[in-house]
């Protein structure tokens, strides 16, 4: 094993990545801030500065400090987390609808967003504890480690922020060697339970005249209808089940019990379907489906897809240049500093700019992976692997949410939305790989 | 390195494969949806952008004016102040939460939703956001005048309705009302737009269209700074066209002032043409108070309480007529034939129909003694009609009814009109499955019973009687005239139908209600000046006090108005009702006639 220099130990393309994706928002921010009259836009502009130097700060700390003390923290970082997202649900500050900012002079803390990380830490440290994947328990444990922060933070309510969960346990219990069966199990039945309720709602909004109730009518003309999106997600839970058969197989365990065992996630989907048209109110439906045809409703959620495509789509090639974008700058777009900037980039620096955006992203997830692979024991690279779940799920929902293909869901985008403490979650996640990276050769 | 793999973690290595490939699946789709907005469709999405660049404002049309039948404007509009703000123009060094506070306090209202209001604006930077509608006078200029206080706001004059005289003949005009969803689906025009006013009812309602104009709209092209670059299309908005009533400015006042804060309605109608002269409801409203947001006091009193002041009790209210109804049944007898009006009746008080005798009695407890129809008439005597009743054959009362329009419509230019009801055999067996006995007939023949009558169609009967037979549909709308002047649409008096009865006939009913006033139960309006003709009535209410009624008109040879005056819950006719026809005929021609002295016992009907 040769040793490599000093120099290529501390990940630079990385951390190059991280800075200029928080240049770009910050320029976003600052471009966005010139023309509006919020009170106190100056204010914006400081308070990200601050968390940017925060999140510096504590990145370059994480990145010099061994990752394997937060070992001996795991535990503790998980509880004080939880315990101030339980604290954030009754001192916490209102706004856009959920408490979930704890505001201290003016500033505000979000508990939610640093909550993904520590749960990464914590998660990471309970799988490398088990020596093995034994019948249920570890999978089910690591379960109730995730649906704790996710409970926590849907009562808030915060719908997008706690769907990262989901995303994140499932990468790491994958990558930790969990049982396939379980995990699939676990995609069947909620595809299909979040298949039957979306698909549901869809129907139920574009067919049914209001007043009747013809759902079975509605369902037939969903299907009669050409609606291509509509079949690729059909066809998409068709391949799923297929796998799901196709890969019991390739293990030779196939048994009857089996195809009956098959019918369990189909059962827990169904019974899944109805949790979540009880728990979902009638329009949070709507906004995760208007994605599929926002002309059903086009002065709401359908107003802001239709605005944000038609933003990045008139951005062409080199974009239409800072400050010159007219539907930034008119007011058609919503929310540009925060989960529509991606729309703003897109529209005034063009395929050029939302390109780079999006390289810069693949390149932090790339070196996630390979920091993931490289890393020197399983705690290190399933925080390694975490933390790529969790931009890579951000980064996906985000641009594909305000390129009309991914659900409204307000997630931010990693590193560039304006919000100060997704910012430094965000860059404390970038110091933890650079430790991982650095110390992958240490013993 | 594999080694190190091996060895140190535990990892699934091919599961690191499929997850890498996962990632790099979703990546590229986003990459292949980025090239397909920008650059397969770019060109058309920038044209749609470019479309966005266009802003397009409307300017309110204002309303066509309201007149009375001489021409005097009773209904304008005023400029009213509207709060806009426009974010972009906002001053930076300002905090726009303490100019919200300060705008709070001169707005009065609340601070906090003020500043969700121009967060709300804040979306749109270079929009115009209206903020309040109808702000004080002194407020606006205050305002207007400080643009270095209030940067960014500004103050647009918009015209509203304005009610000249408040509650003046407010039925008739009616008032105004953010238009509904469901109106907007049913009208299925292009004129309206959502959050437009319309009129809710009277004259504003059932010639909305034509009172309201066009709206205008300027359609601006704004560069990417959202500066105004160039007006594309302006289009002025048209002034709606305006009305001429049918209404006497003075009449009109002169009733409502003498009928104060007494319930009931007053009809004055032209006998030659069906014109109305004056309807008054009472309570009434104030139709300005709808063009703000109605307090909550307000909507109460307005919306809820039972004193219904939106209910037009000229139209829509229901009540037996009372003797005024003997009108018809001294026709139906001497029209069928059954007596002649020198024949007598012997009125002792009370009267005895069918074989369990049950007793009706006459409103005069002592009786009216010999009674021939002009006495029967004039005194109302009770005993001499049901007598007559009993003649008729079965049916001849509620055909001569309805000769003279009673139990349909009038046909007045007004919405929700009610017919009310004249019962009969049929209508009795179909709704209390019971038979008709002479009792009903007794009832009815003096009005009462289940005869259910409005003010209106009272004035349009004793119009008829006034003209000699003929039956008008009133209306209150004479004249629509363009904003150029041009008369859009006039209102041809529309004979309904031609009464033809023996003019003996008329003569005695003329005379009758002519003694009424002379030396019966009328004697409150015999004015010396002015010969009146009337007939009073008094509508049975077990629920409580009696209606009054008084129905006439004026002069008696050649009669230029016919009146109704209907008190609810005012006691006797002729006590209540006759008096207040007295002194609004008398302010009316100015007669300063002193009231006379009139013996209340003699007059109880």
């Amino acid at each position: 094993m040769a040793r490599v220099g000093e120099t290529s130990r501390f990940d630079y393309l990385l951390f190059v990545a991280m800075i200029a994706s928080c240049v770009i928002g910050l320029s976003i921010l600052v471009s966005y801030m010139w023309r509006t009259v919020v009170a106190g836009s100056y204010l914006f502009i400081w308070k990200q500065m601050i968390a940017f130097s925060i999140g510096l700060t504590g990145a370059l700390l994480l990145a010099y400090v061994d990752y394997r003390h937060l070992k001996k923290y795991a535990p503790i970082i998980y509880v004080v987390f939880m315990t101030l997202l339980f604290l954030v649900l009754i001192f916490g500050k209102v706004a856009r609808g959920a408490r979930s900012w704890f505001s201290i002079g003016p500033f505000s803390f979000q508990p939610s967003e640093f909550m993904a990380l520590a749960y990464i830490i914590f998660l990471a440290w309970y799988i490398e504890l088990q020596q093995k994947w034994e019948g249920i328990k570890q999978f089910a444990v690591s379960g109730l480690i995730t649906l704790l922060p996710m409970g926590l933070i849907l009562l808030q309510p915060d719908f997008g922020t706690s769907l990262v969960f989901i995303a994140i346990f499932l990468g790491m219990v994958y990558l930790g060697g969990a049982q396939l069966g379980y995990i699939l199990s676990l995609v069947i039945a909620g595809a299909i339970a979040s298949f039957i309720s979306l698909f549901l709602t869809f129907a139920q909004l574009k067919y049914t005249v209001p007043g009747s109730h013809r759902l079975g009518n509605a369902i037939a003309a969903t299907f009669s209808s050409n609606n291509n999106i509509i079949t690729f997600l059909f066809v998409v839970f068709l391949v799923l089940v297929l796998c799901y058969f196709a890969i019991r197989k390739f293990y030779r365990n196939f048994s009857f019990a089996n195809v009956v065992y098959a019918f369990v996630p189909i059962l827990l989907g169904v019974m899944g379907a109805t949790g979540i048209q009880g728990f979902l109110k009638g329009y949070q439906r709507q906004r995760l489906i208007a994605f599929l045809e926002p002309t059903l409703d086009p002065l709401g959620v359908g107003y802001n897809i239709i605005q944000s495509k038609i933003a990045i789509g008139s951005g062409k090639f080199l974009g239409k240049g800072i400050l010159s974008g007219t539907q930034s700058q008119l007011g058609f777009l919503p929310e540009q500093h925060t989960d529509f900037i991606f729309a703003v980039i897109g529209e005034e620096l063009g395929f050029v700019g939302a390109g780079l955006v999006l390289f810069l992203l693949c390149l932090i997830i790339w070196r996630g992976i390979v920091i993931s692979t490289q890393a020197r024991d399983t705690f290190g690279g399933l925080l390694a692997a975490g933390i790529v779940c969790m931009f890579a799920f951000h980064a996906v929902i985000n641009i594909g949410m305000v390129m009309g293909i991914m659900p409204v869901v307000g997630v931010p985008l990693p590193l560039i939305s304006y919000g100060g403490s997704s910012l430094i979650a965000h860059m404390l996640a970038i110091g933890v790989l650079l430790s991982v990276s650095y110390r992958r050769y240490m013993y | 390195m594999k080694s190190i793999l091996e060895q140190k973690l535990r990892l699934v290595p091919q599961r690191l494969i499929v997850f890498a490939i996962i990632i790099l699946i979703a990546f590229f789709i986003m990459f292949v949806r980025l090239f397909q907005l920008q650059i397969i469709k770019g060109a058309s999405y920038r044209k749609v952008s470019e479309e966005n660049r266009t802003q397009i404002t409307f300017t309110q049309a204002p309303r066509g004016n309201i007149f009375d039948n001489d021409g005097k404007l009773l209904v304008g509009n005023k400029p009213s102040f509207t709060l806009t703000f426009t974010p972009d123009f906002f001053s930076r060094d300002l905090s726009i939460s303490r100019v919200s506070e300060k705008l709070s306090y001169f707005l009065k209202t609340d601070s906090q939703k003020l500043l969700k209001n121009l967060e709300q604006a804040n979306l749109y930077p270079f929009k115009s956001s209206r903020i309040k509608t109808d702000i004080d006078r002194d407020v606006a200029f205050y305002i207007s005048e400080r643009h270095n206080e209030f940067p960014g706001f500004s103050i647009q004059v918009e015209p509203i309705r304005d009610y000249k005289y408040l509650d003046f003949a407010s039925h008739v005009i009616g008032y105004m009302g953010e238009i509904s969803r469901d109106q907007m689906f049913k009208l299925e025009t292009e004129i309206y737009r959502m959050g437009d006013l319309i009129g809710k009812s009277g004259v504003e309602r059932v010639h909305d269209a034509l009172i309201r104009g066009k709206d205008g709209g300027t359609a601006i092209e704004v560069s990417a700074a959202g500066k105004q670059v160039r007006v594309l299309q302006h289009i002025n908005s048209q002034r709606g066209n305006d009305v001429m009533l049918s209404i006497d400015f003075e009449l009109q006042r002169i009733a409502e002032e003498v009928m104060g804060n007494k319930h009931g309605s007053i009809v004055f109608i032209d006998p030659s043409s069906g014109a109305i002269r004056a309807l008054v409801s009472k309570p009434d409203f104030d139709p300005n108070v709808f063009l703000r947001p109605l307090e909550s006091e307000q909507a109460r009193y307005l919306l809820r309480s039972n004193d219904k002041p939106l209910f037009n009790r000229a139209t829509q209210a229901q009540y037996a007529p009372g003797s005024v109804f003997k009108i018809i049944t001294a026709i139906a007898a001497l029209e069928e034939g059954v007596l002649s009006p020198k024949d007598t009746f012997e009125c002792t008080g009370e009267f005895k129909v069918g074989k369990q005798e049950r007793i009706f009695r006459c409103w005069k407890e002592e009786g009216h003694k010999k009674v021939n129809m002009i006495k029967g008439l004039g005194e109302s005597c009770d005993v001499y009609f049901y007598n007559v009743g009993l003649m008729l054959s079965r049916g001849t009362l509620p055909r001569y009814a309805r000769y003279f329009g009673l139990g349909d419509e009038t046909g007045i230019d007004l919405p929700g009109e009610k017919k009310g009801i004249v019962p009969d055999r049929a209508w009795k067996k179909k709704l209390l499955n019971e038979g008709w006995w002479d009792g009903d007939t007794v009832n009815m023949s003096i009005g009462q019973g289940y005869l259910w009558v409005t003010p209106l169609q009272m004035a349009n009967l004793v119009a008829a009687v006034a003209n000699g037979g003929d039956v008008w549909q009133p209306y209150l709308v004479k004249e629509i005239i363009s904003p150029d002047g041009k008369i859009l649409q006039e209102t041809e008096p529309k004979l309904k139908r031609k009464i033809t009865i023996k003019p003996d006939t008329w003569k005695v009913i003329k005379e009758g209600m002519r003694y009424a006033v002379t030396k019966g139960t009328a004697q409150a309006v015999n004015m010396r000046k002015l010969p009146i003709a009337a007939k009073t009535g008094t509508a049975e209410n077990p629920q409580g006090e009696d209606h009054a009624w008084f129905a006439g008109y004026a002069p008696f040879d050649k009669p230029e108005l016919a009146f109704v005056v209907f008190v609810e819950h005012g006691g006797h006719g002729g006590v209540v009702a006759a008096p207040i026809a007295r002194e609004i005929l008398d302010r009316y021609y100015g007669l300063e006639e002193q009231k006379k002295a009139v013996d209340t016992r003699e007059v109880r009907d």
